[in-house]
């Protein structure tokens, strides 16, 4: 089969699973992963091997997408307008789940500390079309879900934020313990790479405020912002830095720089769907369903600890912040669904790391497969008992 | 020609503690669709469109709503606009503050149609705001800028 006839049959098909399981309420992006596994080498072989090979080019662009839309949301207006609760409880829950997940796989499976902190980084990441689709589909409203809507938009972003930071020390701690290359060293490559995501993020932004008026129509305005993402992602990853923490930064530089810039990102979204629907498909063409039988303890390990963490994270925030026993009380459960940001960067980490990165893909693959399927009831229950469903 | 020798001057404008109901209402006796927010001192701190009424239909903070699209993949099928539960008093306690848009572009009248024009195309947007010194004094659209240019060659 050849590569465009591949991409056709892929687009196409993946329109129709997602209505498919729209059916059983469940959102598109689990439709893509498993049109994706049935489509990939491991069922029906239908998709060229070339395109299967560019999924490592295609997840920088797509996360580079994402990592700048991350970046819009960090203006000042906006942070005062959802209000301090929301940040509040998705730092503490995020960061609680990290430090749970990465503790649980360390001392329960004995993997090593660079692989339990990048589980730990994407166990963050939350499902916020999953989430809104409960709430439109029971009907809920009040201030549990409003609180509950800020923070699964929030935390895909720390999500991102804590993955490419906890990359940094993965990476330097796996290369070093070939090389034995000392704490200084570490923290050297480190600081490196997290002033190159600053300064290469900085020059895209100022470039366009500095050169944006010039670009009027809109074949050239969307040319213009493809182009700076690929240059800064691109640079980024010649430096060897993080072209996640790099469009991060251009997004937030941008958006606090030049309000109006917005146009850019309304372009940006008119083409971006399809590549989004390419990057999930390959990513199900990506799992191997052999694999599926190895997968144990540490599966297991990551659905249990990733709940308690959100859980206890949730109640900590919540006791902080908001003095709501049902925000302590349920939130984390509430934030049980897991989706297409925890596959991005999960399917990252496999590129970095090729022995131990493929359970990890696997692992995190299959668990937001089931989080998909169970995750809902949980919200659902949370909401309910919230009060903010009528029964 | 200059902004100024085209513009509307007998400008609508709605403040921001005004009712929904209210700019409705202003929206069906001028039959416009789009106005400009000002303080007590003229000053423009919004625009708000019909579409922007949209948001009451939704049952969370405009603002979450925004976010919430901001995030990849965000695909949910609008409810129905007939079955939507509108809370009784939403016609006085929603404000056009409530739903205006505070990113907006505006023009001074001294500039001229052309750089009023790339403005338009720059920002994807046909209404905008006149401002003296900050201070509100006109409304022009793309439609005031065909009206002059066909004045202009004779054609109207």
């Amino acid at each position: 089969m050849n590569t465009i006839l591949s991409i056709g049959i892929l687009l196409l098909g993946a329109l129709v699973a997602e209505r498919l399981v729209a059916r059983i309420k469940v959102p598109g992006v689990t439709a893509y992963i498993l049109l994706g596994v049935l489509l990939g080498p491991s069922i029906f072989n239908l998709l060229d091997t070339e395109l299967i090979g560019v999924s490592d080019i295609m997840s920088n662009i797509v996360l580079g997408f994402i990592a700048f839309h991350i970046g819009s949301n960090f203006s000042g207006e906006n942070f005062r307008k959802i209000g301090s609760s929301v940040l509040v409880v998705s730092l503490l829950e995020t960061s609680i789940t990290f430090l749970f997940v990465m503790g649980g796989i360390l001392l329960i499976t004995q993997e090593p500390i660079y692989m339990a902190s990048v589980y730990g980084a994407i166990a963050a990441a939350t499902a916020p079309t999953a989430t809104m689709m409960i709430v439109m589909q029971y009907n809920a409203r009040g201030p549990f879900t409003d609180l509950l809507l800020g923070i699964v938009s929030m935390d895909d972003a720390w999500g991102v934020i804590l993955f490419s930071i906890t990359l940094f020390f993965a990476m330097n701690a796996h290369a070093d313990t070939g090389t034995g290359g000392g704490v200084s060293t570490l923290f050297f490559h480190i600081g490196f790479e997290l002033l190159t995501a600053a300064l290469v993020g900085t020059l895209a932004a100022y470039i366009v405020r500095w050169f944006g008026k010039y670009v009027q129509r809109r074949g050239d305005a969307l040319t213009f912002i493809l182009g700076l993402l690929f240059f800064s992602t691109g640079t980024a990853l010649f430096f060897g830095a993080s072209a996640l923490l790099t469009n991060i930064v251009f997004g937030t530089v941008v958006i606090n720089l030049e309000p109006t810039s917005y146009r850019f990102f309304d372009h940006l979204k008119k083409v971006d769907w399809p590549l989004y629907i390419m990057f999930y498909v390959l990513v199900g063409a990506n799992f191997k369903v052999e694999l599926m039988v190895s997968l144990g303890v540490v599966a297991l390990v990551y659905v249990l600890f990733r709940i308690i963490g959100k859980v206890c994270g949730s109640y900590i925030g919540g006791y902080i912040s908001v003095k709501d026993k049902s925000v302590r009380r349920y939130m984390g459960l509430a934030l049980m669904p897991q989706a297409g940001v925890a596959l991005g960067l999960a399917l990252l980490a496999k590129s970095r790391f090729p022995e131990l990165g493929e359970m990890l893909f696997v692992t995190i693959t299959a668990t937001t497969i089931l989080y998909e399927l169970i995750g809902p009831f949980a919200t659902r229950y949370a909401l309910i008992k919230a009060g903010d469903i009528e029964t | 020609m200059l902004v100024n020798d085209v513009m509307n001057r007998e400008v609508i404008s709605c403040a921001p503690e005004e009712s929904i109901v209210d700019l409705v209402k202003k929206f069906m006796r001028f039959n416009y669709h789009t106005l400009p927010v000002v303080d007590k001192e003229c000053v423009v701190i919004g625009i708000v469109d019909y579409e922007d009424i949209m948001k009451v239909f939704t049952p969370h903070n405009p603002a979450l709503e925004k976010l919430l699209k901001s995030t990849h993949l965000y695909n949910i099928n609008e409810a129905d606009i007939q079955e939507i539960d509108l809370p009784d008093d939403i016609g006085t306690t929603v404000s056009v503050a409530d739903i205006m848009e505070t990113d907006f572009v505006t023009i001074d009248s001294e500039e001229e149609l052309s750089a009023l024009r790339s403005k338009m195309k720059q920002y994807n947007v046909e209404r905008l705001p006149v401002i003296e010194e900050g201070r509100l004094v006109g409304f022009i659209t793309l439609f005031d800028i065909i009206v002059a240019v066909l004045k202009m060659k004779g054609l109207l």
